[in-house]
């Protein structure tokens, strides 16, 4: 690296450890990764909300339009930056994704699984064998959240989304993670 | 500076706090409307990568794309006026010119 980008970098990063001091809050990247276009505007809401926070949130299909998810996704949540990724498990695609990503090192420890609670391991009575995947999952890396879409003994994916990001905003801030 | 302003600058700000994306940003100031392939060639990122790095710096409003229909379809990037703002901020740019040493740096890769 030259001295040149080398103080480019040091003022960028002076600059963003300002920031993190003023809002009490580190800078974090989430990708939500859920149903196609029938619930893309739950995801967007949830957006809106994080984005809010100054947390980025990213959404696959409005963020990167030009290219295919299932040619890239697994690249980018390999190599990228990305600190979550929330995985609402709800239709045959993001059953497909979670089965792909669900034991690769590099991406496990990054995935946060919301699934409906009857599919759930420990809470649901499902005998499917995604929930022995969503148990083989648990036991490894934790991290299977159990949601409803209603309000009741079960928090909304909107909630559990939104409690973890912040939190994991803080422990950033406060150099724990 | 109101709170929101300041978590929309540390969005900005923590986005940059990256190599690859800082000469993305400094390759498009030199270059504007370039191609993705141009751009993959010119700043030696992959391009499934380079891609997440493009969504990112448009998802912050750094850049922005325009889809072209001339002799062959393609999608080109060019800066956003956040971003001519935020080079400038920085002292890389000054006077819609690229600092001399900063050019240099646009032409290849940063480091």
């Amino acid at each position: 690296m030259t001295d040149l980008s080398m103080k480019y970098k040091e003022r960028i990063h002076k600059k963003l450890l300002e920031l993190e001091r003023k809002v009490k809050g580190s800078y974090i990247t989430v990708a939500l990764l859920g149903a196609g276009e029938a619930k893309i505007n739950e995801r967007r809401k949830i957006q809106q909300k994080l984005e809010k926070d100054g947390i980025v949130t990213l959404i696959p299909e409005d963020d990167f339009p030009e290219f295919a998810p299932s040619l890239f996704e697994e690249a980018i949540l390999e190599k990228a930056d990305i600190d979550l990724v929330f995985i609402n498990v709800e239709s045959w695609g993001t059953v497909a994704e979670f089965a792909h990503f669900y034991d690769k090192g590099n991406i496990a420890p990054k995935l946060r699984v919301l699934v409906h609670y009857y599919y759930h391991p420990l809470y649901g009575t499902s005998k499917s064998y995604l929930t022995d995947l969503y148990l083989t999952y648990l036991a490894k890396y934790g991290h299977v959240y159990a949601y409803s879409n209603r309000r009741g003994m079960f928090p909304t994916p909107k909630k559990i989304i939104a409690t973890l990001a912040r939190r994991y905003r803080e422990l950033k801030f406060l150099g724990k993670i | 500076m109101k709170i929101d302003e300041l978590r929309k600058k540390l969005k900005i700000y923590g986005t940059l706090d990256n190599e690859d994306r800082l000469n993305i940003l400094v390759t498009l100031y030199s270059n504007p409307d370039i191609s993705f392939s141009d751009l993959a060639r010119t700043v030696k990122i992959d391009k499934p990568l380079l891609a997440y790095h493009i969504g990112l710096l448009r998802h912050v409003g750094l850049i922005e794309s325009k889809y072209e229909r001339s002799s062959k379809k393609m999608t080109k990037y060019r800066l956003s006026g956040q971003a001519l703002k935020i080079l400038k901020e920085l002292r890389i740019a000054k006077k819609g010119k690229l600092l001399r040493k900063t050019a240099k740096l646009g032409s290849k890769a940063i480091s």
